[in-house]
């Protein structure tokens, strides 16, 4: 298959494919299951296909000039196909998860249909060359992600929902006033053109400004991070999906797209971004200390890891922006496995306040052991993969000039061991405040084994990863 | 693939603990054993040639060495390992805490050797950082309440470590290289605050003070043997060791400046407060982590003193003293174990309390009453007569640490020639000789 | 040809209520929904040549001159799409024959006045078209007779007798001062003379007048009644389509054909618009009426048109005539849903119903559809011409405009979000239990047009070229 081929396939395949979901759903719900992991599966296959022309040099590209500069134009590059691999590999384990973990409840079809579009229009995000139909894939991830939360229809959960819809379509919406001043100011909203327009010139300052309005109310990052602790109360996978591997790696994935390989952004912004994610990083990690839901606490815990990807990209070191797209991945593996291993507590208990729970390693121990292994990723203890990316991230933030910033993250690091060892600790070891109930179906336990050895994998496998990822920075910055 | 053959200690032990995980339970010590063994035996082979290589990885060189000080710790580290497997083996009591003991400890020993053959900062890190995996288990899995204290040292070791990581950053960026061997840092500056912050990692790690409070909890909730092995006496080798490093190789100036006096006083306040808490201690093993934490003030002093002039010597004493201390450690279980001396030993330090009561309530200007006077007589009179019981415990527990370290202060003093150094070496000596007899 | 869409509802109508036809009482319906789709189809394919020279003269009046113009093509597409539906709704949703029957007259009635108000060339030709429509909405509005709708068919009667009587009195103005009413004419005298104080008062008065007929603020307090209290299918068609031509169509024709872009006339629409997007906006947010809400949102809708049109670019008016072709899609499913709910519960208030698309899941999906495209959010065809209306404003430097714009799509997304989740998206309220969907009258027009809008979004290229680019290039 040729690489253009492959391209639209990783794109259309899912999203066509979400809206045969249903059909299938009416022949059959195992048809319909295996069908929706398929989709997800042939982007990740597509993706995997792409490696090796992408990091050869070539650029793949696939374009159609459409009226006033609406071009529908998909670009794989090193950047595209890393952050593809990366939700596509969270996605799959997701939607296997979700085999065990929906078939409990009503409207199926919708789940299905939903969680296929979302991880298809994530693909268009990532593939996208062109401003306007980033926006359009963006926007479609919202609806579906709207209708996810609210997904059980309890009515605060739909106000819930709404609440999340309403603040990213508003950073969305900001974003697309950006994009339209970048238009005026290099006349394309083309990726490519625009690049080649500014050159060394910055952006505007007012476009930069309005788009990161939209990227830090996608990734969850103060001031616009309320609606993620709120959207916990979806499904488990969902919110998986949404907190943990997915939707919020939409934002930076932008970021890194935007403001490292297409455009250069003023000074200024190389502080202002660190700081803003700092604060992000230390006031979520001591709301997460406080909490006493656990998907909340594991939300917040998301919030604070933003920041810290937030820095690695936005101090403008090689390191750091290396640091940082690990840390995308790592994050990904872990936290998705932080929220699956919670949506088993969840179902089986029927409890979500810590408090409440406890002594829960005796009858649940892989999810135990997998909860523990993430949360120790998440911390950044060796030999676990987020110990490396915590490194590089905290080394670029000293060679970028920024060492008080540095100094902020290492605190918030410190945060961090507090509140996920108080969680471990309160949920699973001591003694049980309720009647503990057995270990999550097959597929759920499977799902986060998976994710646990991928993150122990990932750190004693560093080197095939980090070279890969310093490859992308060289094209990125180049 | 040509596996380097330094790489062997650590594949060996993590190899033998994957064994010992899966082989069923009466297969457990012995493959315990083996690999020890094996490893000890490794590197006494590897001991004579100092080698040196480093291979491109993730990104930047990391090299790795066999130099002399680190020959002489890897050897301490394995014969401590024997001795503890061996203990374990031996002892009937906390049969099933040893089983789960062993493949942390087999983890523990790859990570430490890793630690102390890595010459890149990055991989250094990674070794000393990873030991919290096996820190925590090896405390958790001792009793069902025991968590506590295993997050408890969890969260000190951890928050160092980051402190180390963040150093080892600040250290890249004024650097400009990860290797140990070919860092000359100044103390001004980025390079004053990432040693402060190197310190602070190394604090952890042997229990100075102030973040010393994970090794008597520890040595309290869980069996002897995770004192005898890590808080007493490995985890001190390790920080100890990158304080030489430190001393010698990366910040070279260390002892004429405020560092070096920084380490001094670090040393002397630990040494003191161990003293002065070890004997007020009821429970044996809180008296041992006493002890222990005394010792590392003991040799932080000489870290910030004396060892980075010579530095081969250096490594040799803290090699001998680990394994001496280590042996130490484990006799005085044994001789709980054989001689049941337990609430011996505790009535012992009851009478002791009464002394010091005695003391105390002397003091007090308000009852100065005849009546009482006598009492305080008789304290010392009762104080008189337990000397000779203590004499003989004496024997057992302090005489041989007390040889070891009049031994070597006489060679060192004759070396080097430097009488100061003498003197303080043999005050901290003699305290420590007062210590083992009061208990 | 553009005469026959005039004429062959008109005849249809007369031959309908000849006494021979009497026992065929669904003839009517038939012959409109095939009309509907026949006017659809030449607004979409057919080649240009089909409309002839651009001017010819209606038969039997030879005064009357009628052109084709792009912009007439989209709302042939318009006018058929939402009459349509229009007519299947009302059939469906009436019981009583009698009724049924005089009510798709009146609709066939209607479209042959619309048709009428989008091909003439003459002010006054328009004006009487647009009272053929008033009247014919003025009698559905009050069919059922009962205290709202006689309220409501008032309210709307008052207003558009005064806007009438504003646009006789500009008529006579222009007559006397210009000698004709034609629209070529009175562009050029407008052209070569333009401080003449007479026709500006004539131009003045005559926007007045259509601004009341469209709902714009602050003249819309006649609609949220007449689409509340009309009846289902009725309030589909006002909606729809009724206030579309003969308000905006009427303004932007006239605009840009005839009265011209001056800087006070740019101004006045972009504050009217942006009046109407927010006020719309804000007083939808706090109705518990389903249809009610609807309205206030058409009146916000209709305000982005507006805007659109008030940069005075032909991008801008190209957005504008795209957004009104939209909302004629969606605006006319959403009362179709609205219809379908009414008629299912018997109940407009939100408060009282709650996750009926459990049961109703056809309606809840094509709600769906419906709303996300009037929010803007793509891949609905909503969302491009919201960004065709706000590119224009940006880059014409109407930043605060543009702004506004936005924060009211995020205003939009929050009141159909509380629509959707008091009446679709939840828990199933009390006594519900036993409710079903829809039948399939009602419910096929809505899904017509919910496919409608996802084809149009994602095959919005064709959309352009067809039929809005044209319009910007022609002008």
């Amino acid at each position: 298959m040729n690489t253009q081929s492959l391209l639209l396939a990783a794109v259309f395949f899912p999203i066509i494919g979400s809206c045969v979901v249903p059909l299938a759903g009416w022949i059959s719900p195992r048809l319909r299951n295996g069908f929706s992991l398929a989709c997800v599966l042939s982007s990740l296959c597509s993706a995997v296909c792409l490696l090796p022309s992408v990091f050869a040099g070539d650029i793949t590209s696939v374009s159609y000039s459409l009226p006033l500069g609406f071009n529908f134009i998909l670009t794989a590059d090193c950047l595209s196909v890393f952050m593809a691999i990366t939700a596509s590999l969270i996605g799959s384990i997701i939607v296997f998860y979700s085999w065990g973990y929906i078939n409990h409840y009503k409207n199926q079809h919708e789940y299905y249909f939903l969680v296929t579009l979302f991880l298809g229009s994530m693909m268009g995000i990532v593939f996208s060359g062109n401003l306007i139909f980033l926006y359009v894939f963006w926007e479609v991830t919202a609806l579906a992600s709207w209708r996810l939360i609210g997904f059980f229809r309890e009515k605060s959960y739909v106000i819930r929902a709404d609440k999340a819809f309403m603040i990213t379509m508003f950073g969305a919406v900001m974003m697309l006033m950006g994009f339209i001043t970048l238009f005026q100011q290099t006349g394309s909203f083309d990726l490519a053109n625009i690049k080649n327009a500014l050159g060394t010139t910055p952006a505007a300052n007012l476009a930069v400004l309005l788009i990161l309005m939209g990227i830090l109310s996608k990734s969850a990052t103060l001031p616009f991070h309320t609606w993620l602790p709120d959207a916990g109360v979806a499904p488990a996978p969902v919110t998986a999906l949404l907190h943990a591997a997915v939707l919020v790696k939409i934002g930076v994935y932008v970021y890194a797209r935007l403001f490292i390989a297409t455009m250069p952004i003023a000074l200024p912004w190389h502080t202002i971004i660190p700081v803003v994610a700092g604060a992000s990083a230390l006031i979520s990690a001591g709301a997460a200390l406080i909490e006493t839901d656990l998907k909340r606490i594991i939300a917040y815990s998301t919030i604070s890891q933003i920041g810290f990807i937030f820095l690695g990209l936005s101090t403008g070191s090689e390191i750091g922006i290396a640091g940082g797209l690990m840390y995308i991945l790592m994050h990904g593996i872990a936290k998705g496995g932080l929220f699956l291993c919670a949506g088993i507590v969840e179902q089986n208990m029927h409890e979500k306040n810590i408090t409440k729970l406890g002594g829960l390693f005796r009858t649940m121990p892989i999810t135990a052991i997998a909860f523990l292994l993430c949360s120790l990723s998440v911390m950044g203890i060796p030999p676990l993969g987020g110990f490396f990316s915590k490194h590089m991230v905290i080394s670029g933030a000293i060679a970028g000039g920024h060492p008080v910033i540095a100094f902020v993250f290492l605190v918030g690091a410190f945060l961090t061991i507090l509140y996920l060892l108080r969680v471990f600790t309160m949920v699973f070891l001591g003694d049980p405040q309720t009647p503990t109930a057995e270990e999550g179906s097959p597929t759920m336990v499977i799902s986060v084994s998976v994710l646990a050895m991928l993150s122990v994998a990932g750190g004693l496998y560093i080197n095939y990863i980090s070279t890969p990822i310093e490859y992308i920075v060289k094209q990125m910055v180049r | 693939m040509d596996i380097p053959i330094l790489f062997y200690l650590i594949i060996v032990p993590v190899a033998s603990a994957l064994l010992a995980l899966i082989a069923p339970q009466r297969l457990r010590a012995a493959t315990a054993v083996a690999g020890c063994t094996v490893t000890l035996a490794l590197t006494l082979a590897l001991f004579s040639v100092p080698r040196y290589f480093s291979v491109p990885w993730a990104g930047t060189q990391c090299a790795f060495r066999l130099d002399a000080i680190a020959g002489f710790l890897l050897v301490a580290t394995a014969i401590v390992s024997v001795l503890v497997v061996l203990y374990c083996i031996k002892q009937r009591e906390n049969a099933d805490y040893c089983y789960t003991f062993f493949p942390f400890l087999l983890v523990s020993l790859a990570l430490i050797n890793g630690a102390l053959i890595s010459d890149n900062l990055t991989m250094m890190l990674f070794f000393w950082e990873g030991l919290l995996i096996p820190l925590f288990g090896m405390i958790a899995t001792a009793h069902k309440d025991a968590y506590k204290t295993a997050v408890k040292a969890f969260i000190i070791v951890g928050v160092s470590d980051l402190c180390l990581m963040f150093a080892i950053a600040l250290i890249e960026h004024s650097a400009h290289t990860l290797t140990i061997s070919q860092m000359r840092i100044p103390l001004d500056g980025a390079g004053g605050i990432a040693f402060i912050f190197m310190l602070v990692g190394v604090i952890a790690k042997v229990g100075a003070i102030p973040l010393h409070s994970w090794m008597p909890d520890a040595a309290e909730e869980t069996p002897l043997a995770l004192t005898a092995f890590f808080s007493g006496s490995l985890a001190r080798l390790l920080g100890i060791y990158v304080l030489i490093r430190m001393t010698t190789e990366m910040f070279p100036y260390v002892l004429s400046s405020w560092a070096g006096f920084l380490i001094i006083a670090a040393g002397l306040a630990t040494l003191g407060y161990g003293i002065v808490m070890a004997p007020a201690q009821k429970s044996p093993k809180k008296l041992l982590s006493y002890i222990s934490i005394a010792v590392s003030g003991f040799f932080l002093v000489s870290a910030g003193s004396i060892f980075p002039e010579n530095p081969e010597y250096a490594a040799l004493f803290l090699a001998a003293s680990t394994i001496i201390i280590a042996l130490a450690f484990l006799a005085a279980g044994m001789k709980e174990q054989l001689m049941g001396t337990v609430t011996a030993a505790l009535s012992i330090r009851t009478r002791n309390r009464a002394w010091l009561g005695a003391f105390h309530t002397r003091m007090d200007h308000r009852r100065f009453d005849p009546y009482e006077l006598a009492m305080a007589f008789s304290g010392w009179a009762a104080k008189c007569a337990v000397v000779v019981d203590k004499f003989i415990n004496w024997i057992y527990d302090g005489f041989i640490p007390f040889c070891a370290i009049t031994l070597s202060t006489i060679v060192r003093a004759f070396h080097t020639g430097n009488y100061a150094a003498y003197i303080i070496w043999s005050l901290a000596g003699t305290i420590a000789v007062i210590v083992f007899m009061i208990k | 040809m553009a005469s026959s869409l005039i004429l062959i509802p008109l005849i249809a109508v007369i031959i309908f209520n000849l006494p021979i036809m009497a026992s065929h009482k669904r003839l009517p319906l038939l012959f409109g929904v095939v009309f509907s789709l026949w006017q659809a189809w030449l607004a979409l394919f057919s080649a240009g040549s089909l409309w002839g020279n651009p001017v010819f003269p209606l038969p039997l009046l030879s005064g009357m001159h009628l052109q084709v113009t792009h912009l007439t093509l989209v709302m042939y597409l318009a006018i058929a799409i939402a009459a349509g539906s229009a007519l299947v709704i009302c059939w469906y949703t009436l019981e009583d024959g009698n009724k049924r029957f005089d009510v798709i007259n009146l609709i066939l009635l209607a479209i042959a006045g619309m048709n009428g108000v989008v091909s003439v060339t003459d002010l006054f030709t328009l004006y009487v078209f647009i009272e053929v429509v008033s009247i014919a909405s003025f009698i559905l509005i009050a069919l059922h007779k009962d205290g709202d709708a006689l309220e409501g068919s008032m309210k709307y009667i008052l207003m558009s007798a005064i806007a009438t009587l504003m646009m006789l009195s500009a008529i006579a103005l222009f007559m006397m001062t210009t000698g004709s009413t034609a629209f070529g004419e009175i562009a050029h005298a407008l052209r070569t003379q333009p401080d003449s104080l007479l026709r500006g008062t004539a131009v003045g008065l005559f926007l007045g007048g259509v601004f009341i007929k469209s709902g714009s603020v602050p003249f819309h307090g006649w609609l949220p009644d007449a689409y509340a209290s009309a009846p289902a299918g009725v309030s589909v068609l006002l909606a729809g389509i009724v206030t579309k031509t003969t308000g905006i169509y009427t303004l932007i024709r006239l605009v840009t054909a005839v009265f011209g872009f001056s800087a006070h006339l740019q101004t006045l629409l972009l504050a009217i618009g942006a009046l109407s997007i927010v006020v719309g906006a804000l007083a939808a947010l706090t109705q518990t009426d389903i249809k009610r809400m609807l309205a206030y949102s058409s009146i916000s809708q209709m305000g982005y048109i507006v805007i659109g049109l008030g940069t005075g670019t032909t991008i801008g008016v190209a957005g504008a005539v795209f957004h009104l072709l939209n909302h004629a899609i969606f605006k006319t499913q959403l009362f179709a849903n609205a219809a379908a709910v009414e008629e299912q519960t018997g109940t407009r208030n939100m408060d009282a119903l709650g996750g009926l698309a459990e049961k109703m899941p056809v309606t809840g999906i094509t709600s769906i559809i419906g709303f996300l495209s009037m929010a803007g959010v793509p891949p609905l065809s909503g969302f491009w011409s919201k960004l065709i209306i706000i590119i224009a404003l940006w880059l014409s430097g109407y930043r605060w405009y543009a702004l506004i714009a936005v924060a009211a799509s995020v205003l939009t997304l929050a009141y159909m979000l509380s629509l959707q989740r008091r009446v679709f998206f939840g828990k199933l309220a009390a006594g519900f239990e036993n409710l079903k969907e829809a039948e399939l009258g009602i419910v096929l027009p809505a899904v017509i047009l919910a496919a409608i809008s996802i084809i149009a979004g994602i095959a919005f290229p064709f959309v352009l070229h067809r039929l809005i680019l044209p319009i910007a290039a022609g002008w």
